[in-house]
C-alpha cells in the first residue's frame, strides 16, 4: 500500500509537470491559439528529449505497478495487468519509432511522368509554399501520383461550400515492377515498410502535399491501444465492487 | 438570421426551459411529482431529438461537426444515460442532475444561436469522413454526460454533509462508467489521427487538454481506491471537469491553430 501511494503521488508530480507545459503552451506562449501546433513551440516535446524523459518515468512506474500488485484471477486484477502491460507496448511503440522511424511532409506534382525516389521535405503545408529545409528524403523505391481528383460542394445544392472528397492514384516502382494503388484521404498506401498519407493538394490539384512516414513501432502501438481499451472496461465497467461504492 | 433557423433557436430554447422545469418538479415530494417530472422531461427529450434529427437529416451525416451539432447532441445524451446508470447502480435519486446537466447544455446552444447565429448546414471535410468519427465522438459524448453529472454530484457533496456518502458514490460509479468511454474516445482518435495525419499524436492543443482530462480522472480513480489519499480525489473530479470545459469550448472557441479546428 505504501509503494501504491508512493507511485501515485510521483504520477501526480508527472501530471502536474504536464499540465504546466500545457497551460504555459496554450496561453502564455500563444502557440496554440495564433496558428501554432501545440507544444512544438516552446519545448519542441513532439520530438524532443523531454516528452522521452517524461514518458520513460511514466513507463518505468507502469512497470513497477506491474510487479508490485500480486496476481490474483479476478476480472479487474486481469484488466489492471491488461490495462498496464498495453500503456508499456504503446510507449514502447513510440519509443522506437523515436529512435528508428522516420517521417516527412513531401509536395509533388502530379502525371505519370513525375516519379521520383527523392523529395525536399517540406516544412510548410501552404498553398502554393514549396519551403524546403534542404533535407532530401531518400525512399528505396519511386513513386509518382498519376491523378489528383477534387470534388466540391455546390453552393445551391449542397448549401455549403468547401472540398467534398479528395480522390488519387499512387504509382509505386518498385522492385516487383508497377503498381497503381487507390488512395484518398483517410486510406493511406502502405508499402515496402513505408505508409503514404494524402494529405490535400493546391486549387488547381496539379501539386499534392503527402505525408511518408516509417514507423517500426506501429504495430505494437496499435496493440497496446486495443489493450489499454480491453483494460479500462475490465477495471471499470466489468469490476467488482466494494464496499462504499454503493450509490 | 438564415432561413430556418429562428425556429430551431426557439425549440431549442423551450426545450432548455423545460429540462429546467422538469428539474424543478424534481424536488416534489410524492409520485405525482415524480411522474409530472419525468412527463416534463420527456417532453424536453422530445424535443432535443427533434433537433438531433433535423440537423442529421439536413445534413446528411451524423451530425458531430460544429460545436451547435455536438452541444445538441450532448444535451440529448443525458436522459438515454440516465437510464443505463438508474437500472445498473439504482440510481434513479439522480435524475434531477440529469435534467440540469441537459439544460445547461441546451440554454449553450441556445445562447449561442442567438447570439453570433448559427449555420444549421455544414460541410462535412474529407478529413472527417473516416469509420472512426462517430465512436470517437460518441465515446467522448458519453463520458463527457456522465463526468458533468458526476461533477455536480461532488460540488453539491461539498455543502450536503448529510448526503456526502451517498453523492460521493454516485460521482465515484459514474466516472468508473465514464472512464472507459473516455479511453475510447481518446484512443479511437489516436488510431484514427494514424490513418490520416500518420501520427497517433501529435501533441495539437486539443490533443494536450483531453490527455489532460484523462489524466484528472486517471488520478480521481487512483486516489479514491487509497484510504489516506482519498480525501483528495474529490479535486481531481474538479480539475477533471475544468479541463473537459477547456478541451470542449475552450480550444474550439478561442483556438485557430488546432489541427482539430474543423467545428467552431
Amino acid at each position: 500500500m505504501k509503494v501504491y501511494k508512493w507511485i501515485n503521488l510521483i504520477m501526480t508530480a508527472l501530471v502536474a509537470v504536464l499540465l504546466v507545459f500545457v497551460i504555459v503552451d496554450s496561453f502564455f506562449y500563444q502557440q496554440a491559439f495564433a496558428g501554432g501546433r501545440g507544444m512544438d513551440g516552446i519545448f519542441g516535446l513532439s520530438n524532443g528529449v523531454w516528452l522521452v524523459l517524461l514518458l520513460s518515468v511514466f513507463v518505468v512506474i507502469q512497470i513497477i505497478c506491474l510487479f508490485t500488485v500480486k496476481p490474483k484471477l479476478s476480472v479487474y486484477r486481469i484488466g489492471f495487468y491488461v490495462l498496464h502491460i498495453g500503456l508499456v507496448l504503446f510507449l514502447c511503440g513510440s519509443f522506437l519509432y523515436y529512435a528508428m522511424g522516420d517521417m516527412a511532409t513531401v509536395q509533388t506534382p502530379v502525371g505519370e511522368q513525375n516519379i521520383y525516389n527523392q523529395f525536399y521535405r517540406t516544412e510548410d503545408l501552404e498553398e502554393g509554399q514549396m519551403l524546403s529545409d534542404g533535407e532530401i528524403l531518400e525512399l528505396p523505391f519511386s513513386i509518382g501520383v498519376s491523378r489528383m481528383d477534387v470534388t466540391y460542394y455546390d453552393e445551391e445544392t449542397d448549401g455549403t461550400s468547401g472540398v467534398k472528397w479528395y480522390d488519387s492514384e499512387l504509382i509505386i516502382n518498385g522492385s516487383d515492377g508497377q503498381e497503381r494503388l487507390e488512395w484518398a484521404v483517410n486510406h493511406p498506401v502502405r508499402y515496402g515498410g513505408w505508409k503514404f498519407f494524402l494529405m490535400g493538394c493546391n486549387d488547381t490539384a496539379d501539386v499534392v502535399v503527402m505525408q511518408c512516414k516509417k514507423d517500426p513501432g506501429e504495430f505494437i502501438s496499435l496493440a497496446g491501444i486495443w489493450m489499454i481499451i480491453g483494460g479500462s472496461v475490465l477495471m471499470c465497467l466489468i469490476r467488482k465492487r466494494k464496499a462504499g461504492d454503493e450509490i | 438570421m438564415m432561413d430556418g433557423q429562428l425556429p430551431v433557436i426557439i425549440v431549442v430554447f423551450i426545450s432548455a426551459f423545460l429540462y429546467y422545469a422538469a428539474f424543478g418538479l424534481h424536488f416534489l415530494k410524492g409520485k405525482k411529482g415524480v411522474l409530472a417530472a419525468r412527463c416534463v422531461w420527456g417532453g424536453a427529450f422530445a424535443l432535443n431529438t427533434g433537433v438531433v434529427v433535423y440537423n442529421w437529416i439536413l445534413n446528411g451525416y451524423v451530425p458531430f461537426v460544429s460545436m451547435y451539432q455536438v452541444l445538441t447532441f450532448l444535451a440529448f445524451c443525458f436522459l438515454p444515460i440516465f437510464l443505463y446508470i438508474s437500472f445498473m447502480y439504482k440510481g434513479s435519486w439522480m435524475a434531477k442532475y440529469f435534467c440540469i446537466a441537459s439544460g445547461i447544455c441546451m440554454t449553450g446552444v441556445g445562447v449561442m444561436s442567438a447570439t453570433s447565429g448559427v449555420d444549421l448546414i455544414w460541410h462535412f471535410p474529407p478529413a472527417l469522413q473516416s469509420v472512426w468519427f462517430v465512436p470517437h465522438i460518441l465515446c467522448y459524448m458519453i463520458s463527457y454526460s456522465l463526468c458533468t453529472v458526476g461533477f455536480i454530484l461532488t460540488v453539491i457533496s461539498f455543502f450536503d454533509k448529510q448526503n456526502c456518502g451517498r453523492l460521493d458514490g454516485g460521482a465515484y460509479n459514474l466516472v468508473c462508467t465514464a472512464f472507459p468511454f473516455m479511453t475510447c474516445g481518446m484512443f479511437f482518435g489516436a488510431i484514427w489521427a494514424n490513418a490520416i495525419w500518420g501520427n497517433f499524436w501529435s501533441w495539437d492543443v486539443k490533443e494536450n487538454w483531453s490527455l489532460i482530462t484523462w489524466l484528472m480522472f486517471m488520478l480521481y480513480l487512483h486516489f479514491r481506491r487509497h484510504k489516506s489519499l482519498s480525501k483528495w480525489s474529490k479535486l481531481f473530479l474538479v480539475l477533471g471537469f475544468v479541463a473537459i470545459v477547456f478541451t470542449m469550448l475552450f480550444v474550439n472557441v478561442i483556438g485557430s491553430g488546432s489541427q482539430h479546428s474543423y467545428s467552431a
